[in-house]
């Protein structure tokens, strides 16, 4: 186990380095400079010329991304150009509100597609499997922002329950926390809820068919029973892999959701970042999301072995 | 008197204003005030807090490093220049006390506010005007074209400033009054801690009614009253004036989505929430807690023709996309209701002095067949015109669409390129990519100063004639003529020549608390003066 979970950490070195290259790349020959942005819409050309200088945006592609990896084998990420700071701290500070809204978003997302996926599952055919799969069809079909927009309207707007935006950091006031992120967790949650339904009916489905589900049955044993404690535990090990998914998309920010919502997260940062052209910030979040996705494969890949004894490393 | 100080001969004397601060700077005197409006008494809440929902985060608070509309927004309530302009677009006094302009207009003398006092306690001196100027001719586009004239700046004592031309100028203060590149004094310790990407944040100081307080990317930037504040003693006028500040904290918040700005204020989450679609003007009308409100004047669309390289550098093809646009037509699609646009040939607005109607005749004509004939007098075969646009800005997108079509009617091969705002930004800096690229003029305090004029601004109109007619026309300083030198150039350079083509007029849609009163509407946004009403 030990072994594999060193070669799993190895494998952060190169599957982080090629989309790191990849973006660099893919940044520097498309066109815009921060220079232009920086100066604003009347800055001359010889300003633009001059500030291009200083930040070192005129050297040639292979000086800057070794100067970029130099840095980075220092652990040096280098300073966001727009935000003045660190871009290690930028994502830190940003990464919190992202960290409390996927935490919150995977609470509601998890207990209502499990739920709806198993009972949708053991009620097969029947009204209240419709019932559920139409709910999960909606999910999956409609846009996370269209939702956010219509949840604001109408529990914002029209009722002033929840504030249409911002955040609260959960050590300062965790009610308010969880009164500004109430929406947006719901806006993620119903979409993702959706797909892991129908993920975990599936996999309960499959396994109510299998042999030692009807043998259990055939004892005599309860149908709750059964349910619970052969068909559950089997299905748990699909869908922790879309949960782990699920988890990994949402650390690696849910840009529209952040936007709409106006949380300070690793998603509208990443999207500020492309729009204005911050190079070294676009590189850090991607480095970021990259780690942040494998970390989680393989996590979900170590909980498999305690949810299935039979899987091993 | 229109154009105010830029016009002096002798001496202007701008008398009405303080020799000194009184004790207690505006933190003292203020206590809640009471107005009688519509025969109810209400009351002004000396309120903790205002918020504003603006569209983004600003790249610096370095008034200096960028003309972004943010930053310098921010930088209003923070810095304050040697003059500033008025409700009627004027150029009137704000840390000057004085100004002295030689006949020649090559020389001008600058005396300062005494007792006017930084964030930091320092009191304001010419040292630090100086250190401020040089910097700002240094680093904005505005101060550029002061530098390109400027001798030297003399400090002669503590409260004098001296400004020596190499040529005639009755632009200078007008120059330094313009709020979107301001001439913000700084003191001489934020100028001498300035880094490459501008002043550090903990340098923000300014002598303005607000001081920097905090800035968190991506969530707010907070104001806090200066109690110790200066004003002058002018009754308030746009910019100029006095300032009073109601509020203990200003603070701004980044809202990216413009229908979150219009619902946080219709929530009372903020009060004002800045450039909201022109589409959401009769919701916030309708909506019983907010008011709109148009900025009006804003700024002009118009599309920047490539004089350097392609079928734009024969005038003969600009005159000919002149000759079949139909503006109307342009600007219903790119702002629909017409409270949001204005047909208008003039450079500067209506609302402004130095308006003028030169070269009406050439503007709007949606004349095809006269394109026709222009456009057979050049030697264009069909190849295709790049026009580069954005979607970023809608209007810029929408105006290219309707554009393209009456350009193809006229015989034009377009070709329209939709590219994000960046790459417009770096695109139109190299005259082999385009023929044509969207863009958009802000407000602009004199014809004189217009960016765009300028042969080194993207699209390169090159030309000594003209050139040297800007130079007449920022020499001199009586109004009339210099109000007829300006309507000859517009019609037989802008629309004569054709080195960009305005589309029209457009007004911006904010929304605001009903019971913010007492707002501004002018270009410039600012939050002092005006206060929270039960």
């Amino acid at each position: 186990m030990g072994a594999y979970i060193l070669k799993r950490l190895l494998q952060l070195i190169p599957t982080m380095l090629i989309p790191s290259v990849m973006v660099f790349m893919l940044i520097f020959f498309s066109p815009g400079d921060p220079a232009s942005l920086m100066l604003g819409p009347d800055a001359t050309m010889e300003q633009i010329a001059q500030l291009r200088t200083q930040m070192g945006y005129d050297q040639p592609v292979a000086v800057q991304m070794a100067r970029w990896f130099s840095n980075l084998l220092k652990g040096d990420l280098g300073e966001s150009i727009f935000l003045n700071q660190p871009v290690v701290q930028a994502i830190g500070e940003h990464l919190g509100v992202t960290m409390a809204l996927t935490i919150f978003a995977m609470v509601i997302a998890s207990s209502i597609g499990v739920t709806l996926g198993v009972v949708s599952a053991v009620n097969r055919g029947k009204p209240l499997d419709q019932a559920a799969m139409i709910f999960s069809v909606f999910g999956v079909s409609i846009p996370e922002f269209w939702l956010a927009l219509n949840l604001i309207l109408f529990f914002s707007v029209y009722h002033q329950i929840f504030p249409i935006g911002g955040y609260v950091p959960f050590f300062e006031d965790p009610a308010g926390c969880i009164k500004t992120l109430f929406l947006p967790a719901v806006s993620l949650g119903i979409t993702q809820a959706a797909f892991i339904a129908r993920m975990v009916r599936s996999s309960v489905l499959e396994i109510l068919d299998a042999e030692y589900v009807r043998t259990a049955m055939a004892k005599g044993l309860l149908y709750r029973k059964v349910v619970m404690k052969h068909v559950m535990k089997n299905a748990m090990v699909p869908t922790v892999t879309v949960v782990g998914m699920t988890f990994s998309v949402l650390l690696g920010g849910a840009i529209a959701i952040e936007m709409v919502f106006n949380l300070p997260g690793i998603g509208r940062l990443l999207m500020n970042a492309v729009l204005r052209r911050d190079y070294p910030l676009i590189q850090g979040i991607v480095l970021f999301i990259a780690a942040a996705y494998i970390v989680i494969n393989l996590l979900v890949d170590l909980i498999y072995v305690y949810i299935d004894p039979r899987i091993e490393y | 008197m229109k154009r105010g100080l830029s016009m002096g001969l002798a001496v202007m004397m701008m008398a009405v204003s303080v020799l000194g601060c009184g004790k207690g700077g505006q933190g003292s005197s203020e206590s809640p005030e009471k107005t009688q409006e519509s025969g109810a008494v209400t009351e002004k809440i000396q309120a903790e807090e205002l918020k504003v929902a603006v569209i983004g985060e600003p790249s610096t608070l370095d008034v200096h490093m960028t003309s972004a509309f943010i930053t310098q927004e921010i930088g209003y309530h923070i810095l304050e220049g040697l003059y500033t302009i008025d409700g009627d677009y004027n150029t009137v006094p704000m840390l000057a006390e004085d100004t002295k302009v030689s006949e020649d207009n090559t020389h001008y003398t600058i005396r300062l506010r005494k007792g006017v006092t930084f964030h930091n306690g320092k009191e304001l001196t010419a040292q630090d005007v100086e250190a401020s100027l040089k910097r700002w001719v240094e680093k904005t586009s505005y101060g550029a074209i002061l530098g390109k004239i400027l001798d030297k700046i003399q400090v002669t004592d503590d409260y004098t400033v001296e400004l020596y031309l190499t040529e005639p100028s009755v632009v200078v203060t007008t120059l330094l009054a313009f709020p979107n590149q301001q001439g913000g004094i700084y003191p001489k310790e934020s100028i001498e801690a300035a880094g490459e990407k501008g002043i550090p944040e903990e340098y923000i100081i300014g002598t303005g009614p607000y001081r920097f307080l905090e800035h968190r990317p991506d969530q707010y930037v907070k104001l806090a009253k200066y109690q110790e504040y200066c004003p002058r003693e002018e009754e308030p006028s746009g910019h100029g004036g006095r300032k009073t500040a109601y509020f203990e904290q200003l603070t701004f918040i980044p809202v990216s989505e413009d229908a979150v700005r219009k619902d946080g204020v219709s929530t009372g989450e903020y009060h004002f929430g800045e450039q909201i679609s022109t589409d959401m003007y009769d919701l916030v009308e309708m909506d019983p807690a907010s008011e709109p409100v148009v900025i009006k004047p804003w700024w002009w669309p118009m599309m920047v023709l490539n004089k350097k390289e392609g079928i734009f550098v024969n005038v003969k093809a600009r005159q000919a996309l002149l000759a079949c646009l139909d503006m109307e037509a342009c600007m219903k699609a790119a702002f629909g209701n017409e409270l949001f646009y204005r047909i208008d040939c003039s450079a500067m607005f209506q609302e402004q002095p130095m308006y003028s109607e030169g070269g009406k005749d050439m503007y709007n004509q949606h004349d095809v067949e006269k394109a026709k004939a222009l456009l057979a007098e050049t030697d264009y075969k069909g190849e295709p015109v790049v026009w580069y646009t954005t979607k970023d800005y809608p209007y810029m997108y929408k105006i290219a669409v309707v554009a393209s079509q009456q350009m193809k009617e006229a015989g034009f091969n377009v070709d329209v390129q939709v590219v994000d705002w960046a790459t417009i930004t770096q695109v139109r800096n190299d005259p082999s990519a385009y023929n044509i690229f969207s863009g958009a003029t802000t407000f602009t305090p004199d014809p004189g100063v217009l960016p765009h004029l300028d042969g080194t601004w993207p699209g390169w109109w090159e030309n000594e004639e003209k050139d040297q007619m800007i130079v007449e026309l920022n020499a001199q300083a009586d109004e009339e003529k210099r109000q007829q030198i300006w309507d000859e150039f517009q019609e037989t350079w802008i629309w004569g020549d054709v080195p960009f083509i305005k589309i029209g007029d457009y007004f911006l849609l904010s929304s605001r608390s009903k019971d913010l009163k007492n707002f501004d509407e002018g270009p410039f946004t600012f939050f002092w003066n005006c206060y929270l009403e039960k």
